[in-house]
């Protein structure tokens, strides 16, 4: 926080004259915010200045602890009282870690983007969140769709496996599985004669619904990452648009994740997965 | 002359003693005798009037001579100064002619013997600084005159490296010069021109100022 | 038989990400900085034409003449998707058809002004080896109606540009060229 201060008092001082016309205001806030995923990466990792002037390997404050650890202060949403102040210290102290630093890497994995999105489906606007991921290809990269989550998929699957329910009986095969034809007559029930262990992939549903026409993109009402880079700790980045100079892309959840169990089940509980 | 016969009274006494005269002239008709012996008075009397007339008519004139006199003599004076200040523009006007003409004739001499690259900068610079979109085409007409064609390929070097260059997308002169007029900035300066044998440059290469 | 295999994807990974990260590491600093610098100039280029066409000064004539040259900024196909505060909806737009609205804004007097700041992300490489990467800039937007209604706002511009090696002939010889197009642009309005 001290350093946000400070930095808005040094941009203030170097860019505080007014820009044409009089309703021009300093520059200042747009300086502090961190305007981009990009340079959330770059000031988290210690690689540019504060006026956004890259620092490359070799360059003296490049991924220097000192910058990093002013950086993190203003990394966070203040807002948030969600996680404590202990807990942000606890994790500046592991990512400025001398022995393994803790550094973002953009091309990596363990780091994701949560797209929600409206889509118009039989003429009434539906919410879907596509999980997607960076990955390599050819020459370069690009973003592909790991996964999909919607409330009308669920409902295509529901299911009690707890009752008895509807079954084919253990000598269905005797009489070459003719009761498949009453098993199929209730559209609704057939997910009851999925094995157990069944778990839809929603993303193949969407890609079908797609091909078919019914559904239809509308926009992209928010996005927000989900990083799991840093060892033992997951971290939410969010966007925020709001007066003042803590603002843009920041840190809006944290937690300490003591094992790979943890680290699973945050995961699924992000997909919406059942655990 | 009259006004000033008035103003002394003389008219009134004149024609109280012309009527008296008349009155003494008809009761004198009875009495001569009296009546000749004031003639020589009446007769001064005219006399001096008379005089007085003339001689008041006389100053009265010799004053509006002089006045009239004076003014000639002033508006003489004035065409003359007037005339002099004119003579006077006319042979400033001249000499401005004249260095304006050597400035001109200095100008285009140093132009006709300046290298194309200051004169193609001056006009990169006026086109770019220009007041309005006449004078900057204007300026661009003149400029392209110094090209084989509008055609002629403009490349830009953005950065150089152990001898390598950077280029920016490759331009035509024409493109170059509009370009120019529309953003009003002269990024660049010349750093190689090529020609043909009229003189004409067919190739240009400018690079980005740091 | 199946060390051999495991031994050759070890082989296969390493030349891929090797590759990579040459690629990656194909331009100097130096270089980099220079094509940022150029992709800037061509994001200011844009302002100035926005700015003319927003003009209502501008001439019909004229404003449609500085669309056909902004329009050539752009690779073919890029879109606005613009979203205001009050509402998380997106709009989206061709490029021609947002300058088009511009310039047809019922307002008597506007004025379109860009801060100064500017943040470049890196250049990224596409599948297809193109670079790309966002310039982010803000815009203060005043329009003025006669009758005295006065609208105004601040918008933060994501604009994607793309950078790309090319070659082409000139007299005869090869010339490699970097060039710069811009792609879309999200709009975004920013609170007070």
């Amino acid at each position: 926080m001290r350093f946000l201060i400070l930095f808005a008092l040094l941009f203030a001082f170097i860019h505080a004259e007014a820009q044409l016309g009089d309703e021009m205001e300093d520059e200042t806030k747009f300086y502090a915010q961190t305007k981009q995923v990009n340079q959330f990466f770059r000031r988290f990792n210690g690689e540019e200045n504060g006026k956004g002037d890259r620092y490359n390997p070799g360059d003296r404050q490049y991924r220097n602890v000192k910058l990093r650890k002013k950086y993190l202060g203003m990394l966070f949403d203040e807002s948030n009282r969600t996680f404590s102040n202990d807990l942000k210290v606890e994790f500046a102290k592991d990512v400025l870690d001398k022995g393994a630093p803790g550094i973002l890497d953009f091309h990596g994995a363990g780091w994701m983007a949560e797209v929600q999105t409206v889509f118009s489906v039989a003429g009434k606007d539906q919410p879907v969140t596509l999980f997607m991921q960076l990955e390599p290809d050819h020459l370069g990269y690009k973003w592909v769709i790991a996964k999909v989550y919607s409330d009308i998929f669920a409902t295509y699957f529901k299911r009690d496996t707890t009752k008895v329910g509807q079954f084919l009986h253990p000598m269905s095969h005797e009489l070459q599985f003719m009761n498949l034809r009453k098993a199929f007559m209730n559209v609704d029930s057939v997910a009851q004669f999925a094995s157990k262990g069944f778990v839809p992939e929603y993303i193949t549903l969407f890609l079908y619904e797609m091909k078919k026409g019914t559904m239809k993109f509308k926009y992209v009402s928010d996005v927000k990452f989900h990083f799991f880079q840093i060892n033992g700790w997951y971290f939410e980045l969010a966007d925020f648009n709001r007066p003042g100079y803590n603002t843009g892309w920041l840190i809006s959840n944290l937690v300490k994740i003591n094992n790979d169990r943890d680290k699973e089940a945050l995961r699924k509980f992000i997909y919406h997965e059942n655990p | 002359m009259v006004h000033n016969l008035l103003a002394i009274g003389v008219i009134p006494t004149i024609l109280q003693s012309g009527i008296k005269i008349n009155s003494n002239l008809i009761f004198k008709h009875k009495n001569s005798n009296t009546m000749i012996s004031r003639l020589p008075r009446l007769f001064v009397t005219v006399l001096l009037c008379g005089l007085l007339i003339v001689t008041g008519c006389k100053s009265k004139k010799k004053a509006l001579e002089a006045q009239a006199a004076e003014k000639a003599r002033m508006e003489q004076e004035a065409a003359a100064k007037k005339q002099k200040e004119e003579e006077e523009a006319r042979r400033k006007r001249e000499e401005d002619e004249k260095a304006r003409a050597a400035a001109e004739e200095e100008a285009r001499l140093k132009a006709a013997s300046a290298t194309p690259t200051a004169k193609l900068d001056n006009y990169f610079n006026a086109i770019a600084s220009s007041g309005n979109p006449s004078s900057a085409n204007s300026s661009i007409n003149e400029a392209l005159t110094m090209f084989a064609s509008g055609q002629t390929p403009v490349l830009i070097v953005i950065a150089e490296e152990n001898g390598q260059k950077d280029y920016d997308k490759p331009t035509t002169i024409q493109d170059y010069l509009n370009y120019l007029k529309d953003q009003k900035k002269n990024l660049n300066t010349i750093t190689d021109v090529k020609f043909d044998g009229s003189g004409k440059i067919t190739e240009l290469e400018l690079t980005r100022k740091k | 038989m199946f060390r051999i295999k495991y031994c050759l994807s070890i082989l296969l990974a390493a030349f891929v990400a090797a590759n990579l990260s040459a690629q990656n590491a194909d331009i100097s600093p130096q270089r980099k900085q220079a094509i940022d610098s150029l992709a800037l100039e061509k994001v200011r280029d844009l302002s100035k034409y926005i700015s003319i066409i927003g003009n209502k000064k501008t001439p019909y004539s004229e404003a449609t003449r500085v669309m056909d040259r902004a329009e050539e900024l752009f690779i073919p196909g890029s879109e606005m998707g613009v979203s205001s505060i009050s509402t998380k909806e997106v709009n989206y737009y061709k490029v021609r058809k947002y300058f088009e609205r511009l310039m047809a804004l019922n307002y008597d007097r506007v004025s379109i002004q860009w801060y100064d700041i500017h943040y470049i992300s890196d250049l990224e490489r596409q599948p297809d080896g193109r670079y790309v990467g966002v310039v982010t800039i803000y815009q203060r937007f005043e329009g003025v109606s006669d009758d005295g209604l006065k609208y105004k706002d601040t918008t933060k511009k994501d604009i994607t540009i793309y950078v790309e090696r090319k070659k082409t002939q000139i007299a005869g010889r090869t010339i490699e060229f970097w060039d710069v197009l811009l792609g879309d642009i999200r709009v975004t309005e920013t609170s007070a």
